[in-house]
């Protein structure tokens, strides 16, 4: 991507949080794990950001807290680095596209600007919301490959 | 830097002798303007000298020539009377270290300077409410006598007290001291008196050190007419941490080259103390003891001046008074004084040594206790007699008998447990320092006890035979022992039960072990051992029980090890036949204990022949055929004795294992037998486990013949053969494998098919295994591989499983994509019930899995 | 208060699907979704099973189908941008002709009563009206650029000549033929998001429509001359919100159906729950009432629904999952 048309130059770099240790119960064949806040957010946090090589966790556009799994859904924020953010959709669609990936399809999905950090929010939103969109964007060869850029795994 | 180098440029100087006599005051001028250091390191100090490097180096640089002394010491005095603290004691130490190498008549002039400076020590009045409250309390000492028993309380208070500076704490010493007629006060105030001691030496004892000796005579005076047990107690305690930690002694060491010094001195103290050992009830008895042990720990003459004083006087007084609990005091401290001499007078051996002329009185004193009717004091008897056994030269001939003497029979006969053990240990540490002495009267008496046949008799053979074992240290004393435990064994009248064998046994192990922890070259020994209980076992005389197993296999491993050791190629033909029958006879040994059902018994057993069967290099086509031979009739008849021939199976394993490990021609007939022998379930199980020695050529050895086993066995055997498979796959190098692999596959895919959990996971381990080095194997299978992989991830009993299916299927998309695409599809869709699994990890797996097909084509998948 | 029974699980497309269309009689409904195929089911004896699989046509997701009025056509529209026009003119059902036109993703599909028109829309914001001629050609009669974003839906009148359409911006908009070309006279603003959906009534006098705002609304014509005042143009009525039916589902509401034969209206959610709602008339007016819901009708999001035009009570869903349902209606 060409100088210029990356926007934020000097993002503010955060730390990653350490990896989920693995606990007795998770061990015990006959307990049932639930998917829970941290195991949603452990999927998100690697993806990374389309303009910098930094995770969206690094660039605190996710975080823990924006990530809540509760009994009607899960609900994701993210917050884009700057509120003019031009990549802010494309984020948005990774992390729908990784939920998508790797959740049980029984589980219904909101991914939204957390709000007041963007100044097209609203639209934004809009758009993630509208499955008919994301799957027709989704079958867009080119966007695709970009979006699995952001979600390719390198450990 | 530099300064450091300088310091250490001196320092070599000096030690080499350099002719520096005249520059002595010019170098000393140079070198003693830097005392004391006051040196802070810059934060940014590249070379990170600290200021401790400095001072000791500064400090061993004064020290270093003995010739600074009439500067030194003087410049130490005045820098004692400054006013900073770390100057004192920088002081002090630099004092301490001068000492030494200054040597006595440089000191002498200064000797009460130095004490005075000490003394006179005076701390700068620091203002803070609890020195002010010290001070007035101490003042108020000087009160009427009403007043003493609440100020001693405060200051007992003050003295817990953690701000208490060093001077307050000077102070409150020193006001007691003087100001308080300790003796002359109630129980109570003298308790507060000593509990405060007590809490500023338990805590505060480096800022107690610099009152040196003033405190330790302020201390005396407190303690002397002491008649209350309680006070004692704490007062007791207290002189041992003025013992450990005063540098009193230290100066008394310094004399050590001039003679008259130190006798001057040490006749003072021993006047000072002679009272307290004589004192009828032994108040003083204890502290004045360790003091008078330390004063004569200090160096050979304080120790050889106060040996010849103490101890007589100890020898008078213990005859002096008849209750036993004198006596044991007495006697304890008598056993400490011995063994400080035992420290120290071992290089002078010349007879005007004090304990040399004791000897005698000494020696008899405790062999008289030896038949004492108090318990305690044959314990100390006997504890005497092993110190003065530490010295080879303390005990005459006729002693030296008579202890023997006395001692094999305590250890045999006496009726407490506790006087048994220490004379056994006695005499074993005899065996060591008088062998001879031992040889000659202790084993007769011991062996004599061995022949009474009788259950009953007087003394159990077992304990007889664990005092044996303890005296056998010594190389001879050994060998002769061995020899005698062997006859033992032998003869059935006398080793007639199951336990005697066992002790016989543990006996000669423990005199094996010592053998083999000691280094000595006993291999042709070793072997005449082995030799000799081949004959026993022949003889049948070896059965031991279940429970004693393990000795017998404990000596054998034990004895296997020393015999291996020997083994060498050149021998003659009579060499080789020798090494034949022990081998031979070993196995034969081990076969005939065949006995119980204990599996993990054999397994040990077996595992003890190993290194013996692993040292041998060849020529064991003889033994091997009579061992094979014998092993086949076993495995064939015992049929249904499954325990048994668990046990002859195990053996045929270690065996081979030993065989192929050294590419022994007789390993191709143990395996094909081995592979015939596979019918049987169980075995076949173990014999899979031990494979994973095995090498390559094995692989492509056997894997034919596995294969065509696995075709023609019934359908409940496969899976061992599948186990088989799966584990040595993992052995083998990629090479070997892209030949030998397509007829093996089939078996592969049976085994994920199957239902047993573990298989399953082998096969997948391996599977990955080649997916992953190998994946060109495999392609052609894909179709087949993937929906049994799909199965296999649905598996509810197994969440190890289920992950290792979901891993092996992430490998799998790795596979050119023509290959895999055509499934991309059915596997996604089949993954979303994993997504949604009730276990983490899997979903974690499944997650990475799902998310490698989902990508599949696209330029990021690598 | 009603029930709904699950006649039939309908198992065979690999992916979600889309729509579900009744033919006019009834016999046959065609199924589209995101494999690219269409099936056609049919009953025999008592359950449905797959007659037909339309493949090989488009070249992605089929979102919708519709039958023609004669019930001989079958037209397809595609994420691929063309609309499919399939017949059994040879016994088989072909696909004969392939419109082509819109710039991106084609969502709907709607034949006229009079069977001389179809009308397609899509994310280019356009509505295009097609014109069949004698030969069965189909000529573009017009583009309508009047909404401001994505176009859901596509809906003729069934007795009029006016079309309706349903967008992205949250708006519905009638659309007519004036002398050569076709204008949207009117708007319908009343939703807050994403209007996915609208039906008429047996009269075409009423219209319900379902939006991303978990909403259904229904709409009333009032023609020139209405006892109520409101105000109307020309000869055309004017459509206004009768009433609002929320907080039956809690998410969005995909797809509506109203059954000419009884007058239940169905509603598909994304919470994958179906509703049938019932008319009831007091003394404020006529009001909708929930008469029965089947919470978990599908595993997942219910995309479509569409009354049997000729049976009674059988209604037909289909899901994300990738499975059709039929279900009963019995009070």
């Amino acid at each position: 991507m060409a100088a210029a048309d990356v926007q934020n130059f000097n993002p503010t770099v955060f730390s990653k949080s350490s990896s989920r240790a693995v606990t007795e119960s998770e061990l015990d064949e006959a307990a049932t794990d639930p998917i829970d806040d941290r195991e949603v957010f452990d999927h998100l946090r690697c993806i990374k950001d389309p303009e910098h090589p930094l995770t969206l966790e690094e660039l605190n556009v996710l975080d823990r807290d924006h990530v809540r799994v509760g009994d009607d859904g899960i609900d994701v924020e993210f917050t884009p680095t700057i509120p003019h953010c031009s990549m802010a959709t494309l984020i948005g669609l990774s992390i729908r596209v990784k939920l998508i990936r790797v959740l049980p399809a029984r589980l219904k999905v909101r991914v939204a600007v957390t709000p007041g950090t963007h100044v097209s929010e609203g639209a934004i939103n809009k758009q993630l919301a509208d499955k008919e969109r994301v799957t027709a964007a989704l079958e867009n060869n080119h966007l695709l490959e970009v979006v699995n850029q952001c979600l390719a795994a390198h450990d | 830097m530099c300064m450091l180098s300088s310091i250490v440029w001196f320092h070599f100087l000096i030690d080499y002798s350099l002719s520096t006599e005249n520059f002595s005051e010019d170098l000393f001028e140079v070198v003693s303007c830097y005392f004391p250091i006051d040196y802070t390191p810059p934060a940014t100090d590249p070379y990170a000298v600290k200021k401790d490097d400095l001072v000791l180096m500064l400090r061993s640089s004064l020290a270093a020539y003995p010739g600074f002394a009439p500067y030194c010491l003087p410049l130490l005095l005045d820098k004692l009377s400054s006013d900073m603290q770390s100057a004192k004691i920088d002081s002090l130490l630099t004092l301490a270290e001068c000492a030494e190498p200054y040597g006595a008549e440089s000191l002498k002039p200064f000797l009460p300077s130095i004490w005075q400076a000490v003394k006179k020590e005076v701390c700068r009045y620091m203002l803070n409410a609890l020195g002010v409250l010290v001070t007035f309390l101490v003042d108020r000492l000087k009160d009427h006598h009403s007043v003493i028993p609440h100020v001693l309380r405060g200051l007992l208070a003050s003295s817990g007290c953690k701000n208490l500076l060093e001077e307050d704490i000077a102070s409150l010493l020193r006001g007691i001291f003087k100001e308080v007629q300790v003796q002359a006060h109630m129980q109570a105030d003298r308790r507060a008196v000593f509990s405060t001691i007590a809490t500023l030496l338990d805590h505060r004892l480096t800022d107690v050190l610099p009152l040196g000796a003033d405190f330790v005579f302020g201390f005396i005076q407190v303690l002397d007419g002491e008649k209350d047990p309680r006070n004692l107690y704490i007062g007791f305690r207290l002189v041992c941490i003025i013992c450990a930690h005063f540098p009193i002694v230290l100066v008394f060491s310094v004399f050590q080259s001039n003679k008259s010094i130190l006798d001057d001195v040490l006749h003072h103290i021993l006047e000072d103390c002679r009272h307290h050992l004589a004192e009828p009830e032994l108040k003083l008895f204890a502290p004045t003891a360790c003091l008078l042990q330390e004063v004569a720990s200090s160096s050979d003459p304080a120790c050889c001046n106060v040996l010849s004083e103490v101890v007589p006087m100890l020898i008078s007084q213990f005859q002096a008074h008849p209750q036993n609990s004198h006596r044991k005091a007495l006697l304890e401290t008598l056993i400490g004084f011995l063994k400080i001499a035992n420290v120290f007078c071992q290089a002078e051996n010349n007879a005007s040594s004090p304990l040399h002329r004791d000897s005698d009185q000494i020696s008899t004193l405790f062999l008289s206790l030896l038949s004492d009717s108090a318990e305690e004091m044959r314990s100390v008897g006997i504890h005497g007699i092993r110190v003065l056994t530490q010295q080879p030269k303390l005990l005459d001939k006729n002693r030296q008998t008579m202890a023997a003497d006395h001692l094999v029979r305590a250890a045999l006969t006496d009726g407490s447990c506790q006087i048994r053990k220490e004379s056994a240990e006695t005499l074993a540490q005899m065996s060591l320092t008088h062998p001879e002495v031992i040889h000659n009267e202790v084993f007769p008496v011991l062996l004599d006890k061995l022949k009474d046949g009788s259950i009953d008799g007087s003394t159990p053979h077992e304990d007889v035979l664990l005092v044996l074992a303890g005296v056998s240290r010594h190389a001879d004393t050994g060998r002769d022992a061995i020899a005698h435990i062997i006859s033992y064994i032998r003869d059935p009248a006398a080793c007639s039960t199951h336990t005697r064998l066992a002790a016989a046994l543990e006996a000669l192990l423990s005199i094996v072990t010592e053998w083999a922890s000691s280094g000595q070259s006993l291999e042709s020994a070793g072997k005449e051992l082995v030799v000799q209980l081949a004959a026993l076992a022949r003889a049948g005389r070896l059965r031991v029980p279940e429970g004693h197993v393990k000795v017998v296999c404990d000596l054998l491993r034990l004895i296997c090890s020393m015999v291996t050791l020997s083994l060498d190629v050149g021998l003659g033909e009579a060499g080789r036949t020798a090494q034949k029958l022990t081998l031979y006879t070993l196995v034969w040994m081990f076969l005939l204990q065949a006995r119980g059902s204990h599996s993990e018994q054999g397994s040990v057993r077996a595992f003890s022949v190993y290194p013996a069967v692993n040292g041998i290099q060849s020529r064991t086509r003889y033994s091997s055929r009579r061992v094979s031979a014998y092993l086949e009739t076993r495995l064939a008849g015992g049929g249904d004795d499954d325990a048994g021939r668990t046990k002859a199976f195990n053996l045929w394993v270690w065996i081979s294992k030993a065989l192929v490990v050294r590419a022994h021609p007789r390993a191709n007939t143990f395996k094909s037998k081995s592979c015939a022998k596979r019918r049987d379930g169980p075995l076949s199980r173990m014999h899979c486990n031990v494979r994973l020695m095995y090498r390559q050529r094995f692989f492509l050895e056997t894997s034919p013949l596995l294969v065509a086993a696995f075709h023609l066995a019934p359908k409940d055997m496969k899976p061992h053969y599948l186990v088989a498979l799966s584990i040595m796959l993992r052995y083998i190098p990629h090479q070997v494998m892209l030949s030998e692999f397509p007829p093996l596959l089939p078996l592969l895919l049976e085994s994920l098919v199957c239902g047993d959990a573990d298989l399953q996971l082998s096969t997948l381990a391996a599977l990955s295994a080649l997916l992953t080095d190998t994946p060109q194997l495999l392609i052609g299978h894909a179709d087949t591989i993937v929906p049994l992989l799909l199965t296999l991830t649905r598996r509810e009993d197994s969440m190890k499983l289920r992950i290792s299916a979901l891993d092996c299927l992430r490998i799998v998309s790795s596979l050119p994509h023509q290959v895999v695409f055509p499934h991309q599809q059915q596997v996604i869709r089949q993954l979303s019930a994993a997504l949604d699994d009730k276990k983490r990890l899997v979903r974690q797996a499944a997650a990475k899995t799902r998310g490698e097909w989902c990508i599949l084509g696209s330029m990021v998948k690598n | 208060m009603g029930q709904l029974k699950e006649v039939s699980c309908l198992n065979g497309h690999t992916d979600r699907v889309w729509n579900v269309s009744w033919n006019p009689t009834g016999t046959t409904l065609a199924t589209c979704g995101g494999d690219k195929t269409v099936r056609l089911w049919g009953q025999e004896g008592d359950s449905w099973v797959c007659k037909t699989i339309l493949q090989d046509n488009h070249q992605r997701t089929v979102r919708s189908t519709a039958w023609s009025p004669c019930g001989n056509l079958l037209a397809t529209v595609s994420f691929d941008a063309t609309v499919g026009i399939w017949d059994r003119r040879s016994g088989e059902f072909e696909c004969n002709a392939t419109l082509e036109g819109h710039e991106n993703e084609v969502k709907s599909v709607a034949w006229a009563p009079s069977g001389k028109l179809l009308a397609t829309c899509g994310r280019d914001k356009t509505v295009w009206i097609w014109e069949i001629s004698e030969e069965d050609e189909f000529e573009c009669a017009s583009v309508l650029h009047a909404h401001t974003q994505d176009v859901k839906k596509v809906l003729w009148h069934p007795n009029l000549p006016i079309l309706m359409s349903c967008s992205y911006d949250d708006t519905i908009k009638i659309h007519k033929e004036d002398g050569d070309d076709w204008t949207s006279f009117q708007t319908l603003e009343s939703h807050t998001s994403t209007v996915w959906s609208i039906d008429f009534d047996s009269t075409g006098e009423r219209m319900v429509s379902c939006s991303d705002d978990m909403t259904v609304k229904i709409w009333q014509a009032y023609q020139p001359g209405n006892k109520e005042g409101i105000q109307t143009t020309g000869k055309d009525a004017t459509w206004k919100n009768l009433c609002t039916l929320s907080g039956y589902h809690s998410r969005t509401i995909y797809d509506v159906s109203w059954c000419k034969l009884t007058g239940l209206i169905a509603t598909a959610g994304g919470d994958d729950k179906l509703c049938v709602f019932e008319e009831e008339v007091d003394s404020t007016g006529p009001t909708f009432v929930l008469s029965t819901a089947i919470t978990r009708a599908h595993n997942e999001d219910v995309n479509s629904v569409e009354w049997n035009p000729k049976v009674t009570g059988l209604l037909a869903s289909s899901s994300d999952s990738g499975d059709v349902k039929i279900w009963q209606y019995s009070v």
